[in-house]
């Protein structure tokens, strides 16, 4: 077992070990186990079979998860970290061959040890979290709801692991399903079998467009071959360039020896992306482009990229090419990550269990358009018109989920508005070119989403246990208006949320500062989008002030703001005589607290800023983004090496510092004693209820979806049903009225032709007998008579006849 | 040739001939069948029918008579009488079964059979 460094061949053999395969296989065995085995043993061995099978298949999969790390991709050279499993050959199609393969690289890695760290720990949390939330008419719902917990991980893993875009769509597909069937858990609940449905439609929207995205990707290479191939007079489709790019003492230098480049339509990312990456040196001396025959600029034809200049070359009607196959591939994104104009699936599938929703949205289905764009940033680099719009998107989406959680007094509402708009800085970064960056800031805001959610749920469970009727309305217990002073009765749940609020506002230090600084400076650095970056930078700032407003909120809300019913006490009581006992109580605590932790280490930790160290060059780069630099690096050819001024970037840190602060002070003052400013901020209310309802609503998008998908689809569904009852109903009636008319003729006809003709064969046959019958006179004599007259005829007969 | 023709051919009293006997058993024969067809009583009909035997019993001789070397006809003479009375038996049988059951031998009255 070991590292293969990716060397451009078709399907090598698989090894009698196949570590990457384990680490689907491992959730997917847990899955059949804890669905059949938890059903099976539940009476026996009672109804914790299925969470243990499950957090047990889960703790596995992070084992395999950092044994493989450990010893398959650390210790490898920086450069040579893609290891490839190929599995087994789908289908061939012409000159494409798909194969089903696996590929572990520092993108991929990171993704895994996210997707199983957070998801090993949701697990766990929510083997004590459903204990008697599973039961659904008398029918324990946990074997169902873990197999499905375990089935996301698989699927969410099978996306980050797949080497090309269908393995990744199979995933994508996948984890769609899981989030409907999970979602959609209390199915008896209408709110919650609508959001399923809801969620599903939306990403189904999503999906179409990212399978167009693929398929114009895959249009888009072919004929690349025959152009590149005979211009650059080089063997077949495969063109060779010197080997790959390596660090020497000046920088990055092509190091010796050839290697091989198949070029073409491929479905393969790294096969797709070293052919849009690959450079073709001039011959010594010639400086004229080998596709092109314009004669360059020497300096520049260095880093000249024929397929990508082919691939850039297209067009489709006025527009380019590769600017409609990205907005392809990012409405696909967006549809997954909850971004404009796909976002208003993500606030209702809160609709789900709360560990479901911590699963949905730190580690696993949202972070997959994110994961996405990453993935393919070498191809969105080609399209700067595309860049802008991720961008903008996701800068939209920023400030919209943003201004929405603020004014959510749902509990799990404000987190999800708030994952909306994390998201959207995501894709900030990604616009930006940054991907390393977006990726850091996945794996940040999954810890203190996580942590979020899992505090959340504590809150949540200790309100339940005493509001009358919260079976019924689960939306009573998650109201923040029924919580406060909840800080005494759960003190983990109080300072775990605290420090995951501090991470998701960019206090200084937390976790969330560091990523987001990260995006802004890369943002401020940014030279190539379509839009002023000043504009997206201001856009951003407000809502970083928003972040921490709405997010110190949340907390004074819920753990000071004196209750306006004695929750306070009632949780307290709660807190004492709850469902939970002590072990499961302690074991959620734990793992609330261990996520707090998380949330604030995992930002120093993987990206202590450049400009706070001495390191110069690339050894200054933040830890995670130097682990990634290989999966990002070289996207573009390299025009400008020179790094962000760091008078940018410690004015980032400043300014975001300011303004998390700045939002944490107005959100105490407002909220710590809620009942002291409640006069102020009901005549605020009131002024502004224009707006507060806008934000409520989510800017409405569910009346846009309305307006613009719902209403239309109505519309066309009545025409449809008028065309149907005017021209077809009617034109059926007529054709029916036609064949009742024929049929009366035909039955007349029948009656007065047909039936007279046989009535009178009848007729006929009846009269003959009874003429005949008056032969049969019985008089013997005139019998007689009647034989002598035949006697005679035949004799006359025989005399004229014979002879 | 025809036996008219022979009869013809014969000289004026001449021996009686064929012809003779056959003339003989056409007006029986013609006799035996108006009376079969016109009498209503049964024992008249049966009668009748034995004149129409005896003139076809009568044909049989003639002509075995008047060719040579046979005695055929003769022989067929013999069964039709032998024919005869076994019709008249059994004939007379059902008369009177008949007249058991109908108290009469009219055979229009016997017409319980009739279509």
């Amino acid at each position: 077992m070991g590292a293969i460094p990716y060397s451009g061949g078709w399907l090598t053999p698989p090894g009698i070990d196949a570590p990457l395969a384990w680490l689907l296989l491992l959730p997917l065995l847990g899955a059949l186990a804890t669905a059949v085995l938890g059903s099976l043993f539940a009476r026996r061995l009672g109804g914790r079979v299925a969470p243990a099978l499950a957090v047990v298949a889960m703790l596995a999969t992070l084992v395999a998860a950092l044994v493989i790390f450990f010893t398959d991709v650390l210790p490898v050279g920086q450069r040579e970290r893609i290891f490839r499993q190929p599995l087994f050959p789908l289908f061939v199609v012409g000159g494409i061959r798909v194969a089903f393969g696996l590929v572990m690289d520092p993108l991929s890695a990171v993704m895994v040890l996210l997707v199983t760290g957070l998801g090993s720990l949701i697990h766990l949390y929510a083997a004590f979290y459903m204990e008697g939330q599973g039961e659904e008419q008398g029918k324990d719902g946990r074997p169902r709801f873990f197999a499905f917990l375990n089935l996301f991980v698989f699927s969410m893993l099978l996306l980050v692991l797949a080497d090309g875009f269908v393995p990744l769509f199979f995933g994508w597909e996948a984890v769609g399903a899981c989030s409907y069937f999970l979602i959609g858990f209390w199915y008896r609940r209408a709110a919650a079998a609508d959001a399923a449905t809801k969620a599903f439609i939306v990403n189904r929207v999503g999906d179409a467009a990212l399978l167009l995205g693929i398929s114009m990707v895959l249009w888009g290479m072919g004929g690349v071959e025959m152009v590149t191939g005979a211009a650059a007079g080089q063997l077949g489709n495969v063109l060779t360039r010197n080997g790959p790019m390596v660090e020497t003492g000046e920088g990055l230098q092509p190091s010796p020896g050839r290697q091989k480049i198949p070029v073409g339509p491929t479905l393969d990312f790294h096969e797709l992306r070293d052919q849009l990456r690959l450079e073709m040196l001039p011959r010594a001396g010639a400086t004229t482009n080998p596709v092109t025959g314009a004669t360059a600029d020497a300096a520049r034809d260095v880093h000249f990229r024929p397929v990508a200049y082919l691939l850039n070359r297209k067009t489709l009607g006025h527009l380019p090419f590769l600017f409609v196959a990205c907005v392809m591939l990012l409405l696909g994104a967006a549809g997954k990550s909850a971004q404009l104009p796909l976002f208003a699936w993500l606030p209702d599938a809160m609709a789900g269990p709360t560990p479901v929703s911590a699963l949905i949205h730190a580690a696993t289905l949202v972070t997959a358009g994110v994961y996405l764009l990453a993935r393919l940033s070498f191809l969105f680099a080609l399209s700067p018109g595309a860049l802008t719009l991720v961008a903008v998107i996701g800068t939209l989406t920023a400030l919209v989920g943003a201004t929405a959680a603020l004014v959510q007094n749902d509990l799990k509402r404000v987190l999800a508005y708030s994952t909306v708009s994390q998201l959207g800085y995501m894709f900030v970064a990604l616009g930006a070119g940054a991907a390393g960056a977006g990726v850091f800031h996945v794996v940040t805001h999954g810890f203190f989403k996580a942590c979020l959610f899992l505090a959340a749920g504590l809150v949540v469970h200790a309100v339940a246990a005493t509001t009358a009727g919260a079976d019924q309305r689960p939306d009573l217990a998650q109201d923040m208006r029924r919580m406060g002073g909840l800080a005494r009765t759960l003190p983990a749940a109080r300072w775990g949320y605290f420090a995951a609020c501090s991470a998701l506002a960019g206090l200084p230090f937390a976790s969330g500062f560091f990523s987001k600084d990260l995006i802004l400076t890369a943002l401020a650095a940014c030279d190539r989008l379509a839009i002023s970056t000043p504009l997206l930078l201001a856009a951003l700032g407000v809502t970083s002030f928003l972040t921490s407003l709405y997010a110190f909120r949340s907390y004074y809300l819920i753990f000071f703001a004196r209750p306006q019913r004695d929750a306070a006490h009632e949780a307290h009581h709660a807190g004492q005589h709850g469902g939970h006992e002590g072990l499961g109580q302690r074991v959620m605590t734990a793992v609330v607290l261990l996520l707090a932790v998380g949330a604030v280490v995992v930002g120093p930790a993987l990206g202590w800023p450049g400009n706070w160290t001495a390191n110069q060059g690339e050894s200054s780069l933040p830890r995670l983004l130097r682990f990634l630099a290989p999966m990002f690096e070289g996207d573009w050819p390299r025009r400008d090496v020179s790094g962000t001024p760091a008078i940018v970037e410690w004015g980032m840190q400043l300014g975001g510092a300011v303004v998390a602060l700045l939002g944490w002070a107005v959100a105490r003052a407002l909220y710590r004693d809620a009942e002291a400013t409640a006069p102020a901020r009901r005549r605020l209310a009131e002024r502004y209820a224009v707006v507060q309802r806008l934000f409520a609503t989510g800017w409405q998008a569910d009346r846009a979806y309305h307006l613009l998908a719902v209403a239309p689809a109505r519309a066309l569904a009545g025409a449809a049903t008028w065309l149907d009852r005017a021209v077809v109903d009617r034109a059926v009636n007529a054709v029916a009225a036609m064949g009742m008319r024929l049929g009366w003729v035909a039955g007349v006809f029948d009656r007065h032709v047909v039936d007279g003709v046989v009535d009178g064969v009848s007729e006929a046959a009846l009269a003959a007998g009874r003429r005949g019958a008056r032969l049969q006179n019985g008089r013997i004599n005139s019998y007689v008579l009647g034989i002598a007259a035949g006697i005679a005829a035949l004799v006359v007969l025989a005399y004229f006849l014979g002879s | 040739m025809t036996p008219l023709g022979t009869l013809a051919a014969a000289p004026a009293l001449a021996t009686i001939g064929l012809g003779h006997f056959l003339v003989l058993s056409a007006v029986m024969f013609t006799l035996g069948l108006i009376t079969a067809a016109t009498r209503r009583s049964a024992v008249a009909i049966l009668m009748g029918v034995e004149l129409i035997l005896n003139a076809a019993a009568l044909n049989f001789v003639a002509f075995s008579h008047f060719s040579q070397g046979t005695i055929t006809g003769q022989v067929f003479a013999v069964f039709v009488v032998v024919l005869a009375a076994a019709e008249a038996t059994v004939a007379l049988a059902i008369v009177l079964a008949v007249f058991r059951g109908f108290r009469t031998v009219d055979v229009t009255d016997v017409s319980t059979l009739k279509g």
